[in-house]
């Protein structure tokens, strides 16, 4: 250490320093006076000098410029104390006196001090400079204990020298030089410096004993971590060897570590993986990079089975470099169950082509539609770039485009699924029926970020319903015309009473005015008459042909009693023909019904005509048909009809309600079939059961509408 | 027209129309009438004394036409039926007609054609009725006999001599000949052929069909 001979370089110098200045003390003359303070000079230069260096050295710190200029500038002072007689501090000594310095006797020169002595304590000054900024610098190093101790102290002693050999050498005070005792406070805590730091050494020495005691204890500490982990773990050596591998992974593998050290753990590693596996491994190992990998690792049992090995670096203490660690984990099933997901994503995409079936994305935030590619094609849309909801709307029919939007502005501001049939018009001019459904996702702040949905083309399912509905239209059209047909004896009937009341009137008239026997008034009244029985056959032609008309079907309310009136008024001749009695029993505030009126009509109708129907053999006296109307539970309306006749067959019971199936001798077997088609179309159930006592009770239940009636 | 006197004629129908229609009809060909709404309001009314017809609806509610036809045939009344129909059916046709309807009309009729049947069916009332009024007198002759009186007079128009009468009795032809001239003087006739006419007018078949 340098900085340890330096100090001893400087110690004995103020021990020799110190003799001197005792002779000083002791002189007897002012020539040997001289002598003494002439070789002081020498002793000086050594301190200083040896005091730089210590800064240099054990500090590390002080301008290397100043630190030479110190230097320099003593050893100039040093030549000129032996170019000058008796030295550079005095031209010359004149006398000595003897004063008493701590009760002895001492000698003080008196003389005339050499200017070429500020040369020398230039050089001091210089040195308390250069000390003075070591010391800051090693302060702003953050060793302040360093800088105030060494720093500081060296400072402190050496103005006070400085100072006091000025004093003395110009003579402003009257006393003997005792520098040598700053000096050796400089050496007691230079010497307290250089053993603090092996004090200090021999702490960190054994704190470093403790710690490798540690670092042993973790090690033991980690090897059960890690079998304990319920991962394989494998450690390998700077030289790409494996020098560890845990209790999971000799587990897994069967084996023991032996076989598995160094390069034996590749032995079970699949064939057709190794390669690749071992250029992974080297070229991560030789680039110092943490890797991940999969491969094949044989288990006990002889199944190779998927792993996913992830390697990184490992380092000691110190930074350096130390090998790898690794950890792999079973990803079998992951590996499997991602191959299931492409492979039923593939399945997925496969059959939603089949079925025409389009899959798409609304990403509201940025409105962006993403579709699949077949749904682009189909719109006319290029297969990559932007698509917004204007753009979708656009296609979409006009007729359908307001009701669309309302539907999906549904769905994101009240959370509704979103279910819409639409028409669409490809760039063709084609226009396609679309079924579509979807559902808003939130964002995490609840807001709506995406509508995520299907859609599927129905053009041939609505084709198909427009049709059904035509039929239905029809059928039900011929079915009221075969209803008119069983009901000719009652329209006959209906219509024959006003005609016979008008020729009646009108024959009498003509006989009055022959007779020349005219009664104006009676004529009036009588004409009266014949309108009101003209307006009457209107009526029955109107009703007649509100029921045989052609027409699709109208939606509006209808009060079930008016309906019923509206029927009886119709039913009633046949009731008479057949001397049936005709009852009724209703519900005196019904809520309304939504339907058509027609259609309605021609249920009830076609259920009175088969209570007359099953009453054929009745005895006239028993003959009755009740209709009723009532409220049940649920709100729902029913309406029965209840005949006293023949009742349902067993056989019959299961058939009631399909087409073709009939009782009667000359019936079409529609009459109920339709009865139901109609009822089930206005959302209602149709029953029929046998009645206690005798005959049946039909009856259908419709729900009631869900706007307040007015009625 | 020919009306025979003191007749009327009876309307029942259910249909308001059809009613007011008849009246007028009725009285413009100067027929006097009476309707009714259902045949059992007209079967309460007491039997009109001079020549009647009755026009009704074969169906109605309640007791129909063919039901009234039935209940006045069973009562022996001489109102004679003309039927009116909204929906007629051939059998129902056929049934009144046996019955003694005078006819039957689809409505809606013609006027001249219901009057028609009314006017054949007032004359064959009255003839019915002066029949029947001959056959009373006849009746209330006849009953003036005794017995063996009526005996002797069956057997007379039969066209047996007394002789033949007295073997057939069991008696002397001299106690027929008695019976039979007390008889002629009470039924006021003078030959055997106004004594037949008088038995037939009564209704009275002779003894052997008796």
């Amino acid at each position: 250490m340098p900085a340890n001979l330096v100090f001893s370089v400087m110690a004995t110098a103020v021990a020799v320093f110190s003799a001197l200045e005792l002779a000083m003390m002791r002189a007897e003359t002012p020539e040997q006076f001289g002598i003494v303070v002439r070789w002081i000079h020498v002793l000086v230069w050594v301190i200083v000098v040896s005091l730089v260096i210590f800064v240099r050295l054990y500090l590390r710190a002080g301008r290397q410029w100043l630190a030479w200029a110190v230097v320099g500038l003593r050893t100039v002072s040093l030549i000129l104390n032996f170019v000058f007689s008796p030295n550079i501090n005095f031209r010359q000594i004149t006398a000595l006196r003897h004063v008493s310095f701590l009760g002895e006797p001492v000698s003080v020169p008196a003389g005339v001090p050499n200017p070429w002595m500020l040369v020398a304590q230039l050089s001091l000054l210089l040195l308390v400079i250069f000390v003075m900024d070591a010391t800051i610098v090693v302060w702003r190093r953050g060793d302040r204990r360093q800088a105030l101790m060494v720093g500081g102290s060296i400072l402190l002693f050496t103005i006070a020298g400085t100072v006091e050999g000025i004093t003395i050498t110009w003579g402003i005070v009257s006393m003997p030089l005792t520098a040598s005792l700053f000096y050796q406070g400089l050496v007691v805590v230079m010497a307290y410096e250089l053993s603090y730091n092996v004090l200090h050494a021999a702490g960190l020495t054994r704190r470093l004993e403790a710690s490798e005691a540690g670092l042993h204890e973790s090690e033991e500490r980690f090897r059960i971590v890690a079998n304990a982990a319920p991962v394989l773990i494998w450690m390998a050596d700077v030289d790409k060897l494996c020098n560890f591998f845990n209790k999971p992974w000799l587990k897994f593998t069967g084996r023991s570590l032996e076989q598995e050290l160094g390069n034996g753990w590749a032995e079970g590693v699949h064939p057709d993986d190794l390669q690749k596996c071992l250029k992974i491994y080297t070229e991560a190992f030789d680039a110092r990079k943490a890797f991940v990998m999969q491969y094949r690792l044989r288990r006990y049992d002889g199944e190779y089975r998927w792993v996913s090995d992830q390697g990184v670096g490992r380092h000691d203490a110190q930074g350096n470099f130390a090998g790898y660690i690794g950890s792999c984990v079973d990803v079998t099933e992951l590996v499997n169950k991602d191959a299931a997901l492409r492979e039923s994503e593939e399945r997925m995409r496969l059959a939603a082509d089949a079925v025409n079936l389009g899959i798409w994305e609304w990403d509201l935030n940025k409105d962006e539609i993403w579709a699949t590619n077949a749904r682009r094609a189909l719109l006319g849309w290029p297969a990559a770039g932007r698509i917004g909801f204007e753009a979708f709307i656009s296609r979409v029919h006009a007729d359908d485009r307001d009701r669309v939007r309302q539907t999906i502005d549904d769905a994101i501001h009240k959370g509704k699924d979103y279910d819409s049939e639409y028409r669409l018009v490809l760039p063709d001019g084609i226009v396609r029926w679309m079924a579509t459904r979807g559902s808003v996702h939130l964002d995490i702040n609840g807001k709506p970020a995406r509508l995520l949905g299907v859609s599927i083309d129905i053009t041939a399912r609505k084709q198909a319903e427009l049709e059904a509905q035509q039929r239905r239209d029809e059928l039900g059209h011929l079915s009221r015309v075969a209803v008119m047909g069983e009901m000719a004896a009652s329209i006959a009937h209906e219509l024959n009473q006003p005609l016979s009341g008008i020729i009646s009137n009108a024959s009498a008239g003509r006989r009055f005015i022959d007779r020349g026997d005219v009664d104006v008034s009676e004529l009036r009244d009588l004409l009266g008459d014949i309108i009101a029985d003209g307006s009457r056959a209107g009526e029955v032609i109107r009703s007649i042909q509100g029921m045989v008309k052609k027409g699709s079907r109208v939606s509006q309310q209808v009060n079930l009693n008016d309906l019923v009136g509206k029927v009886l008024h119709m039913v009633k001749p046949n009731a008479m023909l057949q001397s049936c009695e005709l009852n009724t029993s209703l519900d005196p505030d019904l809520p309304a019904v939504d339907g058509d009126p027609v259609q309605l009509q021609q249920v009830l109708l076609n259920l009175v005509i088969n209570a007359f129907d099953a009453m054929h053999d009745t005895p006239v006296t028993h003959r009755k048909v009740v209709i009723a109307t009532e409220r049940n539970v649920d709100g729902a309306i029913r309406t029965s009809v209840r005949d006293y006749g023949v009742g349902i067959s067993e056989e019959a019971r299961e058939r009631l309600f399909d087409h073709f199936f009939t009782t009667k001798r000359d019936g079409l077997g529609m009459g109920l079939a339709i009865v139901r088609s109609i009822v089930e179309s206005h959302g209602g159930t149709v029953t029929g059961e046998n009645s206690q006592g005798a005959g049946a009770k039909f009856s259908f239940t419709l729900p009631a509408s869900a706007k307040t009636s007015a009625a | 027209m020919r009306i025979p006197p003191n007749s009327l004629v009876f309307a029942i129908d259910d249909d308001a129309s059809v009613r007011k229609g008849l009246t007028r009809l009725l009285r413009s060909a100067g027929c006097r009438s009476e309707i009714f709404e259902s045949a059992s309001d007209f079967l309460k009314r007491e039997q009109h004394a001079g020549p009647a017809c009755v026009i009704v609806d074969v169906r109605m509610p309640g007791l129909n036409g063919m039901d009234l036809q039935e209940t006045l045939i069973q009562r022996r009344r001489e109102e004679q039926l003309v039927f009116i129909t909204g929906y007629g059916d051939i059998s129902m046709c056929a049934q009144a007609m046996k019955a003694g309807a005078v006819d039957f009309l689809p409505k809606p009729f013609r006027a001249d054609d219901l009057l028609g049947c009314v006017e054949r069916a007032l004359i064959r009332s009255a003839e019915q009725r002066r029949r029947s009024l001959e056959e009373d007198e006849a009746r209330t002759l006849l009953g003036l006999l005794t017995p063996r009186e009526l005996e002797v007079m069956q057997l007379v128009v039969t066209g047996m001599l007394n002789k033949q009468i007295a073997g057939e009795l069991g008696t002397a032809e001299k106690t027929v000949k008695v019976h039979r001239g007390r008889a002629m003087r009470k039924l006021n006739v003078t030959s055997v052929a106004e004594l037949v006419r008088l038995t037939e007018k009564a209704c009275l078949a002779p003894a052997a069909n008796v």
